[in-house]
């Protein structure tokens, strides 16, 4: 019997801001496999906003006991800092939970969620959307295969000026989302970058914060493989965004939001452009409607999940080990903080 | 100096103040309207307060206790006219000392009058939306000023600089291919580094004197378009091909940046398949545009041609060479044929530039090779 044909699995959504509005609710709804049974915010207005806007029939509640008893599984949208907390609530009613990428804010919390869920038996999944896309894999299943030949180095970039509007301004906080764009953005690329190349082993890194929450990073990672390259993350500046892999026999290019194909540029043959494909049916696939049917069938069957939490907490260990050997970002054209730097005697 | 209040600080101007102030050690605060955009604020880790002008009451409360307001906002339509308008009834209510406002030079036209040279000219938007918007928000400050704010209205031309969209832009242009250069690229560029509109800003804040006027901010002398362009080239490694172009040829294109839709634009846009497909959808419209259709087909073809002449010239044409993009704004903007002195700045207010031209230069040199805009290692050689 196909999954469609059982019941499907009731989730609720922890946390009603922007992203549960334009990604993760529309996505649940849409999927025959899930029915969103609960919408939960600590602003109840903006939950029932929600279910009047997508007309769905979800209960609405401000606390997630009010509503356990409706669930399977819930969809952790929430600022970072909540994670663990919501996370263990969600595991104490025996819920299986989705995190929305970082699965926590710092290493310690990651792996102590998911040693209670593998002690209750319960499903924790991290939202790493592009770990389902076709090209993410693709790479995996090429570089793995020795297909480029020896993998020489990278660079990734990825950065947009503004961005959207969190409804909690929780970005803005270094305790509530664990950093700045090295993990509100950039972790979505350390997480690639560790499901192809392995443990990092030596980093190096630098930012322009100044007590806050940095806009701008840049650092390099070297993994037990020996593979090693860059990577700049920005919310100030709009960057290439894609990643740029240096191997024996090709250049390969990966458009930071290209689900599907890869571009090779073999040495070979200079000049040349080649584009791969994994998906015959590419091109229309809500990739946060497959991860959460992904959740809901490892819930349903008892498998493992695509992005399992202690393969999710892999990010947050680089994360920390980037901000532990953080130096100033060198912003050579601001005269100003020089000057001002010699007049307090720095 | 008082404590500040910069509001927009998340945008280009109010980002490049908010760095200023933090490293100088300045009491301020900044407003943001969303944090979406507030990453060269939200590093310095000081609290960053979220304000819609929209709402006047939550205005009135965040602007109680500063001596000083820097208007940087910008936004919709609304934000612009009702949110402006709420930023200074709240002034005029809680009697704050000072207000500096960031207007700009488009108030005096894309092809300026003589007088134009002087703060004292006529501004005459020339139908741009952008520029009467402005010129609009002008006069409501120099009511203001009236009231007993002390008031300070600064007017730049296109702002360059690190993260400077204008910079980013001309950039690109230039890497796209042959760049149109305007009566030999003569004319002055009237560009300002952010830096010295900052320096502007905080002349105003500290000024004892010169309140309720409006100022030019600009380079010390006249920079010509050529010198922009080629030192642009330059800090890109680009090997730059000029097509020269005369003001009469461009003046066609003068219009096309923001301005009011007229008769014709209307027309464009109703006659569009895009607009008919959509309308069509409702009974009525759907109907006259029938009838419009079966009408238009009756015409005499002279006649039929003659309008679509009227409502659809000039018609650009992609070919296997790029056309000449004589309406960007990179392009119109090198007609301006005078230089706005920032004379006044500097006697009334005491305003010094910090960066020479050549030394802003190079800061938007070392901030495209941190954005990766230029080849470290070419620029190097």
């Amino acid at each position: 019997m196909g999954l469609s044909k059982v019941k499907p699995v009731r989730l609720g959504m922890i946390g009603c801001g922007a992203m549960t509005e334009i990604a993760h609710l529309p996505a649940a709804i849409r999927s025959p496999i899930i029915e969103v049974t609960a919408l939960v915010d600590r602003d109840l207005d903006r939950a029932n906003l929600l279910r009047r806007m997508f007309g769905c029939s979800a209960r609405t509640a401000v606390r997630l006991e009010d509503v356990v008893e409706t669930l399977d599984g819930v969809v952790i949208v929430t600022p970072n800092h909540t994670h663990r907390m919501l996370t263990e609530l969600a595991f104490e009613h025996g819920i299986s939970a989705f995190v929305q990428k970082p699965l926590s804010t710092t290493y310690a919390d990651a792996i102590a969620v998911c040693e209670l869920a593998r002690a209750k038996e319960l499903v924790l999944t991290v939202g790493f959307q592009g770990r389902h896309f076709a090209s993410v894999k693709l790479m995996k299943r090429l570089i793995d295969a020795g297909f480029f030949g020896k993998v020489e180095g990278f660079h990734c970039e990825y950065g947009v000026r503004g961005g959207y509007t969190s409804v909690s301004g929780y970005n803005l906080s270094r305790e509530q989302a664990g950093g700045g764009v090295l993990v509100t953005m950039g972790s979505h690329y350390l997480d690639r970058m560790i499901y192809w190349f392995g443990e990092p082993r030596q980093v190096r890194y630098a930012d322009d914060s100044y007590g806050g929450v940095e806009g701008n990073c840049k650092g390099q990672i070297r993994f037990d493989n020996g593979i090693q390259g860059t990577f700049f993350f920005s919310k100030a500046i709009a960057l290439k965004n894609k990643f740029s892999i240096e191997t024996e026999h090709y250049v390969v290019e990966l458009p930071a939001m290209e689900t599907e194909q890869i571009t090779l540029f073999p040495r070979a043959l200079p000049g040349t452009k080649m584009q791969v494909g994994a998906s015959v049916d590419g091109g229309n696939i809500d990739y946060h409607q497959v991860e959460l049917e992904d959740f809901a069938h490892s819930i349903r069957s008892g498998s493992s999940p695509v992005v399992d939490g202690f393969e999710g907490a892999r990010s947050v260990k680089l994360s920390e080990q980037l901000y532990r050997c953080r130096t100033q970002l060198e912003e050579s054209w601001a005269w100003y903080r020089n000057l001002a730097m010699a007049g307090r005697g720095q | 100096m008082n404590r500040i209040a910069v509001v927009g600080a998340s945008g280009f101007v109010g980002s490049a103040l908010c760095e200023r102030l933090f490293f100088e050690g300045i009491n301020f605060a900044p407003f943001v309207r969303g944090t979406g955009n507030a990453a060269r604020v939200s590093r310095l880790g000081i609290p960053i307060r979220r304000l819609d002008l929209l709402d006047s009451k939550a205005v009135l409360d965040a602007l109680t206790g500063f001596d000083v307001v820097v208007n940087c906002s910008l936004g919709d339509k609304a934000a612009v006219s009702r949110g402006f308008h709420n930023l200074l009834l709240a002034m005029e209510r809680l009697r704050t000392s000072r207000l500096i406002h960031l207007s700009s030079a488009s108030i005096y036209g894309v092809e300026p009058k003589p007088d134009c040279v002087s703060e004292e000219g006529s501004p005459d938007p020339q139908s741009n939306q952008y520029a009467e918007m402005k010129l609009r928000q002008d006069e409501s400050i120099f009511r203001l000023s009236q009231k007993g704010v002390a008031t300070y209205i600064l007017c730049p031309g296109a702002i360059v600089g690190p993260y400077s969209v204008f910079s980013i832009g001309l950039a690109e242009i230039l890497r796209s291919g042959p760049m149109p250069l305007v009566d030999g690229g003569a004319n002055p560029s009237n560009l300002v580094h952010v830096d010295n509109l900052v320096e502007a800003i905080l002349a105003a804040a500290r000024s004892s004197s010169g309140a309720g006027e409006r100022y030019f901010v600009n380079e010390t002398r006249p920079v010509s378009w050529r010198t922009v362009l080629e030192d642009h080239a330059r800090i890109l490694g680009i090997q730059l091909e000029f097509v020269q172009v005369t003001t009469d040829e461009v003046r066609p294109f003068l219009s096309t940046g923001p301005r009011r839709a007229g008769l014709r634009d209307q027309g464009r846009v109703l006659i569009s398949p895009e607009f008919r497909r959509a309308a069509s959808k409702l009974a009525p419209i759907g109907w006259i545009n029938d009838l419009a259709s079966a009408t238009f087909g009756h015409l005499p073809p002279r006649t039929q041609n003659r309008i679509r002449e009227r409502l659809q010239w000039p018609i650009s044409v992609n070919g296997s060479r790029p056309a000449l993009p004589l309406s960007s704004r990179f392009v119109t903007a090198q007609v301006r044929a005078y230089y706005q002195s920032p004379q006044k700045l500097t006697t009334r207010l005491g305003w010094t530039p910090p960066l020479s031209y050549e030394a802003g230069m190079e800061t938007i040199a070392n901030w495209f090779e941190f954005a990766g805009m230029v080849d470290s290692r070419a620029r190097r050689a």
